[in-house]
């Protein structure tokens, strides 16, 4: 094995998070080196440019490792799991496959044990991270427009609103009907030209990574920034474990380079930002039972968030309603915190979809026979959707843990997700489907379809390294270094305490901020 | 009686307007290529005809049914297929008024940002939890 030169910082994960800190690591001038396993996607290769999108985005696009299987991609066990993971490989990590839809969480998703009495309060709050929320809205690009009622007031986005289009208005008005909160997503989405990527042209229905750069991914953003400022990116890099000197401090990580040659990278300190499946996977493969798991918590409270979705078809959309992005429209919160008239604890969001493209729409809302052609030209393009997407409470049930049986290429374990639907989930599920029923029949649909719980719903992966501030009861502090390994560090989705009812990656990434501003006030010894 | 995939794909997607059924429109080789180069879909067709040929039953629409019923996984995913192998046909794409190709760079247009249609919800008072 060949030993490297020795970095001021090593990150492990070049996605949301890992873009992030390696930004602000390297403007306050650490020596900083990212480990990424997978490599730079070229964007002219991406879905959205081929004839063959509809068969990639089944495929080679897929959201799912487990249907990808790119060789970068590590298979993961899901037998046990009610909720599939979703994630993707590569520089920008999820990121080159998200729909960017860019809520924050509410000041209240940081105090549930304390309102509500469950799970357990964030070390932090919603105003610790307001500044690197904003700071990362503009580093990412964020359109949206103040005034929302159901969130604190903030400094204004750097662009205006997506346009919410004939289908979403379609539905605002069904919300104003109701008296029922709305508000435009916020979205990392170009809604005008910005920082040198183009405005979105709506060439909808994606979640197929953007070749135009409208839609914000870290390897078009934060990354190409970091490197300017000194940041050395290193690909195919595929580390499997952090190595602990006698002392007990990280003294860096081995990896294996694409032909499997193995190193051993020296650092002063070590930020994992692999997300809350391949953070932990690490952790638990570094030594038996555990690295930084005195807790014994590394794996456990993984928390998705259950998902259910309820569509309406409505025919005077004229087949139209799959022109711009496909998630990014409109958001309600109506039902987002606990209600003492409700059986379930905390809330839902929810998020509207617009309709599929024609294959996807075959699969999804047609017969085959003589039915299909009937059932197709009534649906095609004239379907909206509601997504429920619930609160999730953390449970040590609810865990990853190493499958020795699921190597990958290198002979890494891979791991085993267990996951079960909580009765809470099970309860704001179906309020959430009953109450977007109300909606969309309010709004005039002709024909409504329901799935009450999605199991293709693992977009979001959080809770696997819990942060607190007991090293018995969390594995993480406030700023992401592990309770046991002082200069050890974790900034992804892993140390979120609970869920929220929305799309975690602002958090995510202002959460990242927040620990490597911690690193630059305090760890100067971390440079060389 | 050894049925083909055309014969199937007849039954599963039928004429329309000016169309034929999917068999007769040639979509079978686009399935084929697919399912070679993807393993999602290896296997799939052939596994599929293989199993239709040995249902005994005179008719082939009930034969399908049974397919259905008996291998739900398998024939969601000949379904999957033969819709996207389908749906990409441009001819099919013309009926149905799809622009064939690429999504990018054409993309579409869609009208502009209108702040009036806040003036409902902008009216409603602060109501996230203070804490
Ligand atoms: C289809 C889809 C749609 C989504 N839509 C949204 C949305 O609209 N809004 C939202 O907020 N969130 C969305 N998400 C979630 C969002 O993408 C994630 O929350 C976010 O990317 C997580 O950031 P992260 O840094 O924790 O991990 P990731 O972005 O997943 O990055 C982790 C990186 O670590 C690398 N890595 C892992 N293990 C190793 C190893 N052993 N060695 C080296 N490198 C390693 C991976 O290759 C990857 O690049 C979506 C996700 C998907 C899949
Ligand atoms: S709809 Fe907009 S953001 Fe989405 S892929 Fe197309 S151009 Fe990019």
């Amino acid at each position: 094995m060949k030993t490297l030169r020795k970095r001021d910082i090593v990150i492990i994960g070049s996605g949301a998070s890992g873009g992030a800190v390696m930004w602000s690591l390297a403007k306050n001038n650490y020596d900083v080196l990212c480990l990424e396993q997978g490599d730079w996607v070229d964007p002219a290769t991406y879905a959205t440019n081929s004839k063959d999108w509809q068969f990639l985005q089944k495929t080679k696009w897929s959201v799912s490792p487990n249907i990808r299987k790119l060789p970068v991609d590590y298979q993961i066990n899901e037998e046990n799991s009610e909720i599939s993971v979703l994630m993707y490989n590569a520089v920008g990590g999820s990121t080159i496959h998200w729909t960017a839809h860019a809520p924050r969480f509410h000041p209240s998703d940081f105090r549930v044990k304390t309102l509500d009495g469950v799970a357990d309060d964030w070390p932090i709050t919603y105003f610790d991270l307001e500044k690197y929320y904003d700071l990362n809205d503009i580093m990412m690009g964020c359109s949206g427009i103040n005034g929302d009622p159901a969130n604190p007031p903030r400094t204004p986005r750097p662009m205006k609103p997506l346009p919410l289009g004939k289908d979403g208005e379609l539905l605002a008005k069904a919300f104003d009907k109701l008296g029922w909160h709305w508000w435009p997503s916020d979205s990392y989405i170009n809604s005008e030209n910005y920082n040198n990527r183009s405005a979105c042209n709506n060439c909808g229905p994606t979640a197929l990574n953007c070749s135009r750069g409208a839609r914000a991914s870290t390897d078009i953003t934060y990354i190409p920034q970091a490197q300017k400022l000194g940041a050395e990116l290193r690909t195919n890099c595929t580390v499997n474990s952090v190595i602990i000197d006698d002392t007990g401090r990280a003294k860096g990580v081995n990896y294996f380079d694409l032909n499997g040659n193995k190193y051993f990278q020296p650092a002063n300190a070590v930020i994992l930002a692999c997300n809350g499946i391949g953070t932990p996977r690490i952790l638990l493969n570094s030594k038996p039972g555990g690295l930084a798991n005195s807790s014994g918590l590394v794996g456990k409270n993984l928390m998705f968030h259950p998902y259910a979705g309820v569509q309406g078809v409505f025919p005077n959309l004229n087949n139209k309603a799959y022109m711009g992005p496909l998630a990014n429209i409109i958001m309600s919160q109506e039902f987002y915190e606990t209600n003492s008239k409700n059986e379930f604890k905390r809330g839902y969001s929810f998020q509207i979809n617009r309709s599929n493209g024609p294959a996807l729409t075959a699969i999804n809302y047609t017969r085959w026979g003589e039915n299909h052609h009937k059932d197709f030209d009534n649906r095609f393009g004239n379907i909206l959707g509601l997504g429920i997407i619930g609160d999730d409470l953390p449970e040590k049930i609810n865990c990853v843990e190493i499958d020795n049986k699921i190597t990958d290429k290198f002979g890494i374990p891979s791991v085993k997700v267990n996951y079960r639907l909580s009765e809470n989930s099970k309860k704001l599920l179906a309020h959430g489907v009953k109450s977007a029923k109300k909606l969309l029949k309010s709004a005039g649909a002709t024909e409504i379809f329901e799935t009450s719980h999605l199991k293709e719903a693992g977009w979001h992966l959080m809770g696997t390294t819990k942060m607190g501030n007991n090293s018995k009861s969390s594995v993480v502090n406030k700023y992401g270094q592990t309770h046991d390994i002082d200069n050890l560090f974790i900034v992804d989705g892993s140390v979120f305490v609970t869920a929220g009812a929305v799309n975690p990656t602002p958090t995510i990434q202002a959460f990242a901020l927040w620990s490597s501003q911690y690193i630059i006030n305090n760890r100067q010894d971390l440079k060389s | 009686m050894n049925h083909h995939i055309e014969e199937i794909l007849n039954i599963i997607l039928p004429p329309i307007e000016n169309l034929p059924g999917a068999g007769d429109l040639g979509i079978a080789k686009e399935m084929f290529r697919m399912s070679n180069e993807h393993d999602r879909y290896s296997g799939v067709i052939k596994n599929s005809i293989e199993l239709i040929n040995k249902i005994y039953q005179p008719e082939i629409t009930e034969k399908i049914k049974i397919l259905e019923s008996n291998e739900p996984k398998l024939f969601s995913l000949l379904l999957e297929i033969i819709y996207i192998a389908y749906y990409s046909n441009v001819d099919v794409q013309k009926r149905i008024k799809w622009r064939p190709g690429p999504l990018q760079p054409q993309g579409f247009s869609i009208q502009k940002w209108d702040e009036k249609v806040l003036n409902q919800i902008k009216k409603r008072k602060e109501f996230w939890k203070k804490i």
